[in-house]
């Protein structure tokens, strides 16, 4: 079919007002860069629920300052940190972007964040966590505000435990299972219930990091108290260790949720393969429309020599090169105040990082009634946890976690050898940060 | 005996021969037909130093530095290929890409061919097959993996469902490496079979059928029209398909990435999913470029060779 000119034309000028009518409804052609001096690019990735939520502080932001505009650019989360170090290493990085703590300390580290310190003085500091501070710092220095955190808690079905003839299960945090108590139960329900393993961890892929709160529940370290050694051959990392690695030899969980895995804790759960999970908080409005809510419960992780958990949750951070960092810190003071942390908690199911947000009341969006365990899960963080995960090589450190954990569960790798494999690629990772 | 007749020397042409045209012309209309080839392939040749050679140059460079992708870069001389050599799991992929791309290329071929010869002929609804045996193809490789991981779980997954209940025991799909790496060249060949079958189709319809029936007369029965006639003439088809099938199992990375991450242990891992654990992962760009590096230079090896040795590449299919 010959194309005539006037056909040509119309395509052309259809064309031309698409591109306009898209640069009009916000839609940006180039995902990069600043904006200009009045308006803020935000990268983020996030579930349905998160991007709202965002999006509903972004527009409540400019309500409140006249002429300032708020750009939020989603991401996958798998592309986010290659999108990032790309844009950071090109120069068209936004001006925020938002980050998990295990990622933030070689983003700090690299100089490519702004320096907070000018912006945060010792109240607005104090008003956080410390815990969750310490994982926004390097050395000394603010690089983020801890937005939210979340946990592992362990969720439990109520119906399996009755089948088990399992009456109660711990109610606060003293009261939690101690590793044999723990060892126990798991026996009791693979003995007493056919086709379903006791549990199941969440572990799996970018979450090897997770299994860190066994070795702190131990009473290890993944890095020396300087952090700029590996403490993880020792004791507490063989008991870790072996201890975890039982639960596979032991048939305590599914074979196939080893780190390596895509054996998520979530569907394990509600399909009823296995009787408990250690779940993260942010799992609950994925479980909660799939299971009655009669049918499960929530309980505190179990206690070694200490009780421990996990760093979830995410920062926001700033970059080095944003064109606005008057306004970009103003906007991450926004993003965590009292009002607006309470507001994001909520709706999407997470717990906040400020100390008077602790025992406040918040009014969950999914199972309120099961969050205090969460929230008290999350008060046996320590700073002296959240240190170790903050150095700059610990993406390169949970790589080898994933790879190193994965032999001594699947391949039965001695534990000793696996510890000393962990020791020397954390050494190569902090060496080359 | 027929003779030819040649036509008699002092018969002269009707109209006489044009001149020859004198030396600046002929300068010129060189000039321009050069003009019009550059024109034709300027942006080809463009596009490939800006997205292929300007990358691979790029690529050899950074092979031989230390990079995080943010810190600044320093040289590090020949110590990434030293650490290649040194990398018991370097190896491992490599063995792992060599026994995915035995397991998948000759299988997906075969498949492919047969598929092919049978949708070939006359036979109901065959435009509806073509595009069943060709859908996977057209789905992305990361959903086409996502599909993989239901169907191959080891707790919830379809195919150990069927086994149950057929009375069979389950398959450790994911905990066991050759049932690992069997899922993912399973997944593999449903995905490569179409573009195969295809391929085939194209080269079977460019055979004359003719030859066919000549062969028939002939008294050739079908095994011998498929091996003297159809095998031979497909060469082209086979030849590229090959190269094609080569490269794709040497570059696999979704299927593998998505469904088992390498695992269990290594026993899945392949040359990419290594290379890009540690370039984006692991933050080790110098060391991910020379896995890179290596893998360009086998894949380069391997089709030298192949276009050295291949006896029917330039004929007509």
């Amino acid at each position: 079919m010959a194309v005539g000119r006037r056909a040509l034309l119309a395509t052309a000028v259809a064309g031309a007002g698409a591109v306009g009518i898209a640069r009009r409804s916000g839609f940006s052609p180039s995902n990069t860069g600043s904006a200009g001096a009045d308006t803020l690019t935000f990268s983020l990735w996030g579930s349905d629920g998160e991007i709202a939520a965002f999006q509903a502080l972004a527009r409540a932001y400019e309500r409140r300052h006249r002429g300032i505009r708020v750009q939020i650019r989603m991401e996958s989360y798998q592309q986010m940190y290659t999108n990032m170090d790309a844009l950071l290493a090109g120069g068209r990085a936004p001006d925020l972007f938002r980050c998990d703590y295990a990622n933030l300390g070689m983003y700090s580290a690299s100089g490519q964040l702004l320096d907070l310190s000018p912006y945060f003085g010792e109240q607005d500091r104090k008003a956080f966590l410390p815990a969750l501070w310490e994982a926004v710092c390097h050395e000394g220095k603010p690089y983020a505000v801890p937005h939210h955190t979340d946990t592992t808690a362990v969720l439990y079905r109520k119906d399996m435990f009755r089948t088990a003839g399992i009456t109660s299960v711990p109610t606060s945090l003293d009261e939690a299972w101690s590793w044999d108590e723990f060892t126990e139960i798991c026996a009791r329900l693979r003995k007493k219930l056919h086709g379903v393993y006791p549990f199941v961890y969440g572990w799996q892929q970018a979450g090897a990091f997770r299994w860190l709160t066994w070795l702190w529940q131990a009473g290890g370290r993944i890095l020396d108290e300087s952090r700029t050694a590996p403490a993880i051959e020792s004791e507490a990392g063989l008991r870790a260790l072996r201890f975890t690695q039982d639960f596979f030899r032991q048939g305590f969980v599914p074979p196939n949720s080893s780190v390596k895995s895509a054996a998520y804790p979530d569907p394990l759960f509600t399909a009823g393969t296995v009787a408990m999970s250690f779940a993260g908080d942010f799992l609950l409005p994925t479980i909660d429309p799939a299971l009655k809510k009669d049918l499960y419960g929530v309980t505190y992780q179990p206690r070694g020599r200490q009780a421990a958990t996990d760093l979830g949750g995410n920062a926001v951070a700033a970059t080095r090169t944003t064109e606005n960092p008057e306004l970009a810190a103003d906007f991450l003071k926004f993003l965590a105040n009292e009002e607006n942390m309470v507001r994001f908690c909520e709706q999407c199911v997470v717990l906040p990082t400020r100390r008077s947000l602790l025992n406040q009341h918040l009014d969950y969006a999914v199972r309120p009634d099961l969050m205090p365990v969460y929230a008290e899960q999350a008060t046996v963080l320590t700073p002296a946890m959240t240190e170790q995960i903050a150095v700059p090589g610990f993406g390169r450190i949970n790589s080898a976690l994933q790879d190193e954990l994965e032999a001594a569960f699947v391949n039965r790798q001695p534990a000793d050898v696996t510890l000393r494999n962990i020791a020397a690629s954390t050494r190569t990772a902090l060496a080359s940060a | 005996m027929a003779t030819i007749a040649s036509s008699p020397r002092d018969v002269r042409p009707t109209t006489p021969a044009p001149a020859p045209p004198p030396p600046g012309a002929r300068r010129a209309a060189r000039f321009r037909e050069t003009l019009a080839a550059y024109c034709t392939l300027g942006p080809n040749l463009v596009l490939v130093t800006v997205f292929l050679l300007v990358p691979l140059v790029m690529a050899v460079v950074l092979s031989f530095q230390y990079s995080t992708g943010l810190a600044s870069l320093t040289w590090a001389g020949l110590a990434n290929y030293r650490q290649l050599a040194g990398d018991p799991v370097f190896w491992r992929t490599v063995l792992n890409t060599a026994v995915f791309c035995v397991a998948t290329v000759p299988v997906e071929m075969a498949l492919g061919l047969g598929i092919a010869l049978l949708f070939n002929k006359v036979m109901p609804a065959r435009p509806l097959w073509r595009t069943l045996v060709y859908l996977p193809m057209v789905i992305s490789g990361v959903a086409t993996a996502l599909i993989g991981t239901l169907m191959f779980d080891q707790n919830i997954g379809l195919l150990n469902k069927l086994l149950a209940t057929l009375g069979l025991p389950a398959a450790p799909w994911q905990t066991s490496g050759s049932a690992a790496m069997a899922s993912v060249v399973l997944i593999t060949l449903w995905m490569r079979i179409g573009f195969n079958m295809v391929i085939y189709l194209a080269g079977l319809q460019g055979i004359s059928p003719e030859m066919y029936e000549a062969a028939e007369v002939e008294g050739a029965g079908p095994w011998q029209r498929l091996r003297n006639i159809t095998v031979p003439l497909l060469g082209p088809s086979t030849f590229f398909l090959l190269i094609m099938n080569v490269i794709y199992s040497f570059q696999v990375f979704d299927t593998v990435y998505v469904m088992t991450l390498g695992g269990p242990g290594h026993a899945t891992d392949v040359m990419i999913t290594y290379a890009y654990r540690n370039g984006f992962e692991g933050r080790q760009q110098g060391y991910a470029a020379a896995i890179g590096i290596v893998l360009y230079v086998i894949v380069m090896i391997f089709t030298a060779l192949q276009w050295r040795f291949s006896r029917n590449r330039d004929t007509v299919g």
